[in-house]
């Protein structure tokens, strides 16, 4: 049915520099998976990379999604927002600007307070993850296909 | 409004001679009548260090370096413009007075007029019998008319001794004295009150009063009439320093409703020790249990039922983070629930240390932690937990194959309530997570998309341990989701670590905008095999049965600008029955402009509807509504109608709303709040309830008007 294996040429770019904020999650796995990844390389002045890799406004939120007649929380929607560009060292935009808004719903009970707790953050980790993988999804299609 | 030429004012390299720069002189007739004295008749324009005069007459003294002018004056100047009809003013100190002005700032909205105008230097004005409005010109639809008005528009505040408040022509308001921001900034003053009315606490208005105190610091004080109960006093202090920042509150009322004194401390501060090490501290704190029911209408605080206290230092390294903790909580009752709300275990203290390295091809992660866990009534412990993993992720263009092993190992110490007061409990883990990724072109309604088919493959294997006598202190089970299927443990917290020997299969397919690379769907599929029978559970819940678990399905996107789609489905194979099912869609065409509907269905415990809404409804009219309704307790949950209205310079909005507070508990509110816009407005009632109730909600006045 068409589908092939997936041949990319890999990021398009020998060296990019990540420009995030100091506790930027997203940033942190970023940097992992591109670490892992050989092919480009992690510079840490901005003048000497091909490409600017620029994030801002991460933001995670949390929203009841319902609550029980009783007024108690049953489920809550995390929420985690961020917004990344890609430009050349000449400030000339290599992809267009995009806003990422990531969410998981999660059950909620007030009786599992901690256990709860616990839940939420490997949510918000799952969804910074995904950030980091779509971004890198997003690097590579500037490649384009071999 | 076309555009026209405008003469620049400030004639270039005057500004920058400052005052000692020269007198520009335009006019009909200039003559010399005195030494030193020129006086210019007809169509006078002057200009000097960025300042503009026209006049029909002008005198200039040049041994005073004064100015006279007469008839039709206009001065105009990098802090304001005015005209009116006599001005002298001093060209060294920028002091003196024009009669009659008609004023108005320069770069922000703000205008006026008065009987006179007194300069005292270059960025100080005082009016006397002055008006002061944001509304365009021509626009009179409130004002404040002031005895004294002094304007600042070096630290851009205005503070007006008599002042009264029209609205509509209707005075509203009169106040002996008061401070009020120029422009958006944030300055001293009275913000926007709120007049509202609820069931449980009469007429309610608050009239906040916000204190600039510096950039970096403000407070709020926010003093609350409540008919029913007497006064609330409340006070906000928040600061934004290099190391440090936090926000501060505090409530008291001594209420007359519930005869006795009820009061709020909310304390958040955090300390930035280093780069890399953060301290903090978190104290909340109520006098009783309905504290929030009763004095709130945020359904986000009506619906706390525990309220955190927590002292902490974490830091984060290369390598390794770590982090200490002590914590506690204070459990809000529902007086009219069946079953009291559980009381969850402090942690006095929790240590947890994390580290992570690779080593060539592999990876080595550790999670340690230390805990203390405390409680009135159940049985109080300490355990130590370590989890040392390596993995060996082998990574091509189209896949992945990911083998990790681990061993789980854990200490319990616990007091002699319990079966057995030490506990050990060892395992290894073994997972091996692997996927490959398929693509193709393909073109939907005129656009390339690449469509991706992922499929991926995850086992794991845990050995069965007794863990029937180590007690629950922190520990669930996981919502089952994309994210647990591809987690080894289905239990969250260290108390249970489940005997896997299972195979989870899912495939993930994206729409991937081929010219611009944005991700526009994502649909996921995905079910997990058991091969061996479920023995490790939590206390009361019965071994799963069979040996698949259900299937998942989920569809979500942002398919157009304006579009967004979330789904998903939580279906039992065995039984044929949905288990969990949400559906959600959100049309947001442009500010002002948004509908969500929600549908949500998890078995045995919610089955609702949530729609919400704000749309314009004429040019300076706007709705806004929501529906909760929950079939599952055949009760509302939360009900909302709004009505908003952007007179340009002013906004009115009026909201009801019924709001479930207890199990057999509801409570309505209606509030009004008029906003005028550049006199300051704080997130309160109705803005944060609309805020919370109608996502994409936007203030009408915020809303730039679209051409």
């Amino acid at each position: 049915c068409g589908f092939q294996l997936r041949r990319t040429a890999g990021i398009p770019f020998k060296s990019l520099y990540l420009d995030a904020p100091g506790g930027s999650a997203v940033a942190q796995r970023l940097r992992s998976l591109l670490t892992a990844n050989r092919k480009t390389r992690l510079v840490t002045v901005p003048g000497e990379a091909e490409a600017l890799l620029k994030l801002t406004q991460e933001v995670r939120s949390k929203r009841i999604l319902s609550l029980s007649g009783a007024g108690r929380v049953t489920e809550y929607r995390l929420g985690l927002t961020l917004s990344y560009s890609i430009v050349g060292p000449d400030e000339r935009v290599l992809a267009e600007p995009e806003s990422l808004e990531l969410n998981r719903d999660m059950t909620y009970d007030d009786s599992q307070l901690l256990a709860k707790g616990a839940e939420e953050q490997l949510l918000y980790r799952d969804m910074e993850d995904s950030a980091a993988r779509r971004i890198l999804r997003r690097l590579q299609a500037l490649g384009g296909d071999t | 409004n076309g555009l026209v030429l405008k003469k620049d004012l400030e004639l270039k390299g005057s500004t920058v001679a400052g005052k000692e720069a020269p007198l520009f002189l335009t006019a009909d007739r200039i003559d010399s009548t005195a030494v030193g004295i020129i006086e210019a008749a007809g169509r006078v324009e002057a200009r000097q260090a960025g300042r503009n005069f026209f006049a029909d007459w002008l005198r200039y003294d040049t041994r005073e370096n004064s100015v006279q002018a007469r008839g039709k004056v206009r001065l105009e100047q990098p802090a304001l413009l005015v005209t009116g009809d006599s001005l002298d003013i001093d060209l060294d100190t920028y002091s003196g007075q024009l009669a009659a002005p008609v004023y108005r700032f320069v770069g922000q909205p703000g205008r006026g007029d008065a009987e006179r105008i007194d300069f005292i230097d270059e960025n100080n004005f005082s009016l006397a019998d002055a008006t002061y409005t944001t509304c365009s010109v021509e626009d009179e639809d409130w004002y404040l008319k002031i005895a004294d008005l002094d304007i600042d528009r070096g630290r851009d505040v205005g503070t007006a001794h008599h002042a009264s408040l029209r609205f509509l022509g209707v005075p509203i308001l009169y106040t002996p004295w008061m401070s009020f921001p120029l422009g958006d900034a944030r300055k001293s003053g009275i913000l926007a009150p709120t007049i509202g009315t609820t069931e449980r606490s009469g007429l309610d208005i608050v009239v906040p009063y916000y204190l600039n105190l510096a950039p970096n610091y403000d407070a709020t004080l926010y003093p609350r009439l409540l008919s029913k109960r007497g006064v609330q006093l409340g006070g906000e202090f928040r600061y934004l320093l290099e190391d440090a920042r936090g926000v501060n509150r505090v409530e008291y009322l001594d209420d007359s409703e519930a005869a006795r004194t009820r009061w709020s401390v909310a304390l958040n501060n955090s300390y930035r020790l280093n780069a890399n090490t953060q301290a903090g501290m978190l104290f909340d704190r109520v006098s009783d249990d309905d504290y929030f029911r009763d004095l709130s209408n945020l359904i986000s605080i009506t619906s706390l039922s525990h309220l955190n206290r927590e002292v902490w230092v974490t830091t984060q390294h290369a390598h390794w983070n770590a982090e200490l903790r002590a914590q506690s909580f204070q459990t809000l009752q529902d007086s009219t629930a069946s079953t009291p709300i559980a009381e969850p275990y402090a942690r006095l203290p929790h240590a947890r240390l994390g580290a992570a390295q690779t080593f060539g091809r592999f990876e080595f992660t550790l999670e340690s932690e230390a805990t203390r866990f405390a409680h009135p009534t159940k049985t109080e412990g300490t355990r130590v937990l370590a989890y040392p993993t390596l993995r060996m992720p082998l990574v091509n263009d189209y896949g992945f194959l990911t083998p990790q092993i681990g061993w789980h190992s854990t200490y319990y110490a616990l007091d002699e309530s319990a079966a057995d007061d030490n506990i050990v409990r060892n395992l290894p883990i073994f997972s091996l997570d692997s996927g490959v990724v398929f693509d193709r072109p393909m073109r939907f309604s005129g656009v390339d998309f690449e469509q991706t088919l992922e499929p991926r493959v995850y086992y794991v294997y845990a050995p069965y341990r007794d863990q029937d006598d180590i007690p629950i202190f922190d520990t669930g089970l996981l919502d089952f989701s994309y994210a647990q299927m591809f987690t080894p443990n289905q239990f969250i917290g260290g108390d249970r670590i489940n005997d896997a020997n299972q195979l989870t299969v899912a495939v993930t397919s994206r729409f991937v905008e081929a010219e611009s690379g944005l991700e526009r769907l994502q649909v996921t599929l995905g079910q997990r095999y058991y091969f061996t029978p479920q023995r490790v559970t939590l206390p009361g819940v019965d071994p799963r049965s069979d040996n698949t678990t259900d299937l998942l399905a989920a569809v979500s996107g942002q398919i157009t600008r304006d579009w967004r789609i979330d789904t998903a489905w939580q279906f039992d194979t065995q039984n044929g029955t949905v288990i969990r099912q949400n559906l959600g869609a959100s049309y947001r065409p442009g500010p002002g402009r948004a509908i969500n509907f929600g549908y949500r269905f998890i078995d045995q415990t919610t089955e609702q509807v949530d729609v919400s809404a704000q749309w314009p409804l004429g040019r300076r009219w706007y709705g806004m509504f929501r529906y909760n309704y929950s079939f599952q307790d055949d009760k509302l949950v939360e009900g909302l109608a709004g009505l908003e209205y952007n007179g340009g310079c002013w906004a009115l909005r009026t909201v009801f709303q019924r709001l479930a507070t207890k199990e057999d508990q509801s409570t309505d509110a209606l509030f009004f709040q008029l906003e005028l816009n550049g006199m300051g407005r704080l997130g309160s009632n109705p803005l944060d309830v609309l805020k919370q109730s109608v996502p994409g909600y936007r203030p009408s006045n915020e809303i730039l008007p679209t051409p």
